[in-house]
Parts: structure tokens; C-alpha cells; sequence
């Protein structure tokens, strides 16, 4: 059995009064979608964060790839998608320009990039079907484009672990089903996958396990067991139909 | 023709003018790319002015201007970053707050020092006295800045772009923040003696812009900009040989023209192209 991509204990982070995460263990296989539900304010941004090493845990742990979070992102093997919110449109950068950045750990202090990096870039463009688009500047993609270039930078950054916040928030069904068939060949050369979605409709197709986030684990396990109207009720704190 | 632009370069002067000029211009404009991307310009504006009381105290002791400069300049990011960090004020404030009470102290002292510090030539610059000494700190400023900035220059446009992934990859973007602003407290410094304290946030601001106004590939608004400002700093000096007016001035009122030029016709951004664009729309 390999080593989980991400190994979470009794992690705990406060912010002043909030306890914005308590206790949670999270566990997550190579070669697995996971999807993290939970209502706003149940701690999915702030446990994207902790992974990322970006806030102080109170207590408890986060390992990756058996190291340090510092280490495995040292290597390259964590890929984030920031929120579409996130990101300045407007930056006067082209998409292979963007794909590009997915490289910038392997290469050296000047970042200039060689043959293979280049290489490596239209491999992704062409994974992800932006090839014609590469020289378009990032603002003049529809919705599910741009979230393909962002796809496209982990692929060429050969990453084993993608974080994705909310990958498909105002995104078509067509790009949607596009960026979940690319998800699950990621998913299976081995990488693991950690997705935060509002839409509940989508997740028994995209993943293969879901954690129910309510500033604590509620449940880990199965997609229909955890979209049980009782395990929603839980977590939603919706009234059991 | 020739003589017309021939003229002023008999004059070691004009010659020292337009060499420290043209390594400010070109220092500002590449730095300042980043800085209107960001969302910087204001750090700009409050490192130029907090020097002052750096500038004050070197001619007090007797130091290269640029050492006090530097000190206070940096001194001042710290300051700045400090008040962000351990209170709740807005960082418009916070700069607010701490490039007047530096600048507030720079006039006081200079007002109570003997006359050979010079209010107004470090307000609004004396590019035409520069003495050999300045040159050389110019020089050797402008050329490490510039170097730093190229060598450095796709961390900082992914740092400016897209600072989670820089995270995520492990490049320390903690200290691309302290190198970026480190770097512009030197060409801050290098500014100075161009135009002023006053108008370096114009050198540091403007070039950006325009050349943002001008192309949608970050590589090529660093070569407009640097284009752009050659240009307009060599406009600037004749103007203001010939009509004998402000050097500092007509540089970045060069500078100025340059934008609003792109303003009106650039094929990004442009009111004009705009305009003749929607109506060819309409009349398909
Ligand atoms: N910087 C902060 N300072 C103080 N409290 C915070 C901060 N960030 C988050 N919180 C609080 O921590 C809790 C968890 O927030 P978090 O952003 O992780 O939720 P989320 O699940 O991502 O929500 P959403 O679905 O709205 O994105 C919330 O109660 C929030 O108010
Ligand atoms: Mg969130």
C-alpha cells in the first residue's frame, strides 16, 4: 500500500475566538477524487490553508507525501487552483505564459525555461485542448477556459497532490464534464485529488470519496452514503425530509 | 537639426543631466511595472518621501546621500509592514500615517541645520548640479537595481500575478515582497536626483501604465516602458534646455503626454480606438 498524499492529526486552527477547524483528521490515497462539502464558514478554505502551510495550526499536524508540506511543495508536488475570484483577469499574461509558472520549481534562479519545460507546456496546452489559445492574455477565455489553464499548470508541473477550491463555480456542463474526464486521468497516473464544490448534484460522477466538513469531520466515506438526507441534515443542518 | 541636438551636449552639465536621467527613467520604468500590477504605486509615493530626513542627515554627517536615503527608505517599508501587521489599519492609512511623520521629520531637521542643504533641490530635484559623487551613486544604484529586477523578473511577475501558486511551488514570496521593496528604496534613491522627491512617484507610476495601456504581454510592457521613458526623458531634457524651464519638470510632463497619447490611442485600452471600433460594430 503507498503512502497517503495527505495525512491530517488532530488538527485544530483558531482564529482569536473562531475555532475554525477542531480535531480533524483527514487521511487522503493517491489515485483518489475526494470531495470536501460543507456550509460557508465550516472550514474548507481554512483547511486548503493548513495544508498549504499559509496558517498556524493551534495543534495537531499536516504531513504530505510522508514530509513536510514545506518539503513536498519544495519538490513541486503540490498544485493549487485558486478561487476564480482570486485572480487578476486583466494581468497582461498569455496562457502558455501561465502554463509556464507550473514549471518555475524545476528550473533555476533566473527561471529561464529549456527545451523540455517548453515541451512540456504544449504537452499540457494539448491535454487540456487550449492549443490554439496559447497566445491568447488569460482575460479573454470563457469560464471553463480559464479554469482548463489552470489544470493545464498542474499537469506541467507534475504534481501528485491538486487542490482545487470550488473548480467549477460559473462553469458550463460541457467545460464541467470536460475538466472532470481530465481530473480523473490525473487521477488515475496516481495523483491525489482534494475538490471543494457547492454542487451536490455533481459529486457522486466526480468522486470517489467525500468528507462532510462541519469545523469538524462529520463523516469520511462513501459519495451516497455521505448524501444520505441524514448525513446532509448533519452537515447542512437542513431537516431530514 | 543636428546642432539643434548637438547644442546642450557641449555642456558637461547637460551631459551629467542626461546621463542621471536616463538611469532613473530606466530604473523607474522597469521597477514600475510591477509596482502598478501589484497595486504598489502608493509604496512608491511614501518610500520617495520618507527619505528626507535620510537625505538631511547624510549632509549633516557628511555620508553619500544614498546611505541615509536607503536607511530611511527601508526603514520606512518596515515601519509600514509593522503597523499592518499588529493592528487592524487599513494599509492606506498605515502608509498614510507613516511616510508624513517621516517627511514631517526630514523638514524639521533640515529647517534647524546651517543653509548648504538645499530644501527646494531635494523637493524638486537639481539634475543640472549633480557633482561627480552623485553620479557615481546614480550609476552604481540604478545598474544593481536594474540587474537585480531582470535577473529576478519572471519570480516577480508570478509573484504579482499569482502569489498562492509561488507559494505552492515553495518560492519564498515572503522575501520576494523584502526584495522588491528593497529595490525600490534604491531606486528611489536613484530618482531623487532626477527629478526630486516630489516627482519620483510620477517616474515610478507612469511608465507602468502606459506601456500597460499599450500591450497584453507583461514582456513587452517592460521594453515599451523603458521606450517610453527614454523617449520622453530625452524630450524632456532638450525642453527644457531650450525653454529653460524645470528638468524634473519636463520629464515627467514628457512622461505625462506619453500617457495620455496612449490614453486616447493605444489598441488596448484606448478611448478613441474604442470608439471607431463600436461605431464600425454598428455600421456592420
Ligand atoms: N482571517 C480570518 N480571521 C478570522 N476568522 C476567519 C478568518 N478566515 C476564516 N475565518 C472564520 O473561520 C471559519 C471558517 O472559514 P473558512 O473560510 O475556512 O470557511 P469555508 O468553509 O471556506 O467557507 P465558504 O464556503 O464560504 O468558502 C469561519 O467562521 C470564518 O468566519
Ligand atoms: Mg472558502
Amino acid at each position: 500500500m503507498s503512502d497517503p498524499v495527505i495525512e491530517v492529526r488532530d488538527l485544530s486552527v483558531r482564529y482569536g475566538q473562531v475555532q475554525a477547524l477542531d480535531e480533524v483528521d483527514v487521511v487522503l490515497e493517491p489515485g483518489r477524487i475526494t470531495g470536501l462539502l460543507g456550509m460557508n464558514g465550516s472550514g474548507k478554505s481554512t483547511l486548503y490553508k493548513a495544508i498549504m502551510g499559509t496558517v498556524r495550526p493551534a495543534a495537531g499536524s499536516v504531513t504530505l507525501f510522508s514530509g513536510t508540506p514545506a518539503a513536498a511543495r519544495g519538490k513541486g508536488l503540490v498544485a493549487y487552483m485558486p478561487q476564480s475570484e482570486s485572480i487578476d483577469w486583466d494581468f497582461p499574461l498569455s496562457v502558455h505564459e501561465v502554463v509556464m509558472t507550473g514549471r518555475y520549481g524545476k528550473l533555476g534562479p533566473s527561471r529561464r525555461p529549456r527545451a523540455i519545460d517548453k515541451a512540456a507546456v504544449t504537452d499540457a496546452l494539448a491535454r487540456v485542448g487550449l492549443t490554439e489559445l496559447a497566445g491568447r492574455q488569460i482575460g479573454e477565455l470563457s469560464g471553463g477556459q480559464r479554469k482548463r489553464v489552470f489544470v493545464a499548470r498542474a499537469i506541467a508541473q507534475e504534481a501528485r497532490l491538486l487542490l482545487l477550491d470550488e473548480p467549477f463555480a460559473g462553469v458550463d456542463k460541457a467545460s464541467e464534464r470536460r475538466i472532470i474526464t481530465l481530473l480523473r486521468e490525473l487521477r488515475d497516473t496516481g495523483c491525489g485529488i482534494l475538490i471543494s464544490t457547492h454542487d451536490l448534484a455533481g459529486v457522486p460522477e466526480l468522486c470517489d470519496e467525500v468528507i462532510l466538513l462541519k469545523n469538524r469531520v462529520l463523516f469520511h466515506g462513501h459519495p451516497d452514503v455521505a448524501l444520505s438526507p441524514e448525513n446532509l441534515a448533519r452537515v447542512f443542518g437542513l431537516e431530514a425530509a | 537639426m543636428i546642432d539643434w541636438i548637438l547644442e546642450p551636449l557641449q555642456f558637461a552639465f547637460m551631459t551629467r543631466a542626461a546621463l542621471v536621467t536616463l538611469i532613473a527613467a530606466v530604473t523607474c520604468a522597469i521597477l514600475s511595472c510591477w509596482l502598478v500590477q501589484i497595486g504598489w504605486s502608493l509604496m512608491g509615493d511614501a518610500v520617495s518621501h520618507a527619505v528626507l530626513p535620510g537625505v538631511a542627515i547624510s549632509y549633516i554627517l557628511g555620508w553619500p546621500f544614498a546611505v541615509g536615503a536607503f536607511i530611511f527608505g527601508a526603514g520606512a517599508v518596515a515601519l509600514i509592514g509593522g503597523v499592518r501587521a499588529t493592528t487592524k489599519i487599513k494599509s492606506d492609512a498605515a502608509i498614510g500615517v507613516v511616510f508624513t511623520g517621516l517627511f514631517a521629520l526630514g523638514l524639521v531637521i533640515i529647517s534647524k541645520t546651517p543653509s548648504q542643504t538645499d530644501l527646494g533641490h531635494i523637493l524638486f530635484g537639481n539634475v543640472l548640479g549633480v557633482s561627480d559623487a552623485d553620479i557615481w551613486q546614480v550609476v552604481i544604484s540604478g545598474v544593481l537595481a536594474t540587474a537585480v529586477l531582470l535577473f529576478k523578473r519572471r519570480d516577480l511577475t508570478l509573484y504579482a500575478f499569482d502569489r498562492g501558486h509561488a507559494d505552492a511551488i515553495g518560492i519564498n514570496t515572503r522575501w520576494l515582497s523584502v526584495l522588491l521593496l528593497g529595490l525600490l528604496a534604491l531606486t528611489v534613491v536613484v530618482a531623487l536626483q532626477a527629478v526630486g522627491i516630489i516627482l519620483v512617484v510620477a517616474m515610478l507610476i507612469t511608465p507602468g501604465v502606459t506601456a500597460y495601456l499599450l500591450t497584453k504581454r507583461f514582456d513587452r510592457m517592460l521594453w515599451l516602458a523603458v521606450l517610453i521613458t527614454v523617449i520622453a526623458a530625452l524630450a524632456g531634457l532638450y525642453a527644457s534646455y531650450y525653454f529653460d524651464a524645470s528638468t524634473g519638470g519636463c520629464v515627467v510632463l514628457a512622461q505625462s503626454v506619453a500617457f495620455v497619447l496612449a490614453y486616447l490611442f493605444g489598441p488596448r485600452g484606448g478611448v478613441v480606438v474604442n470608439w471607431v471600433r463600436s461605431r464600425r460594430v454598428v455600421v456592420a
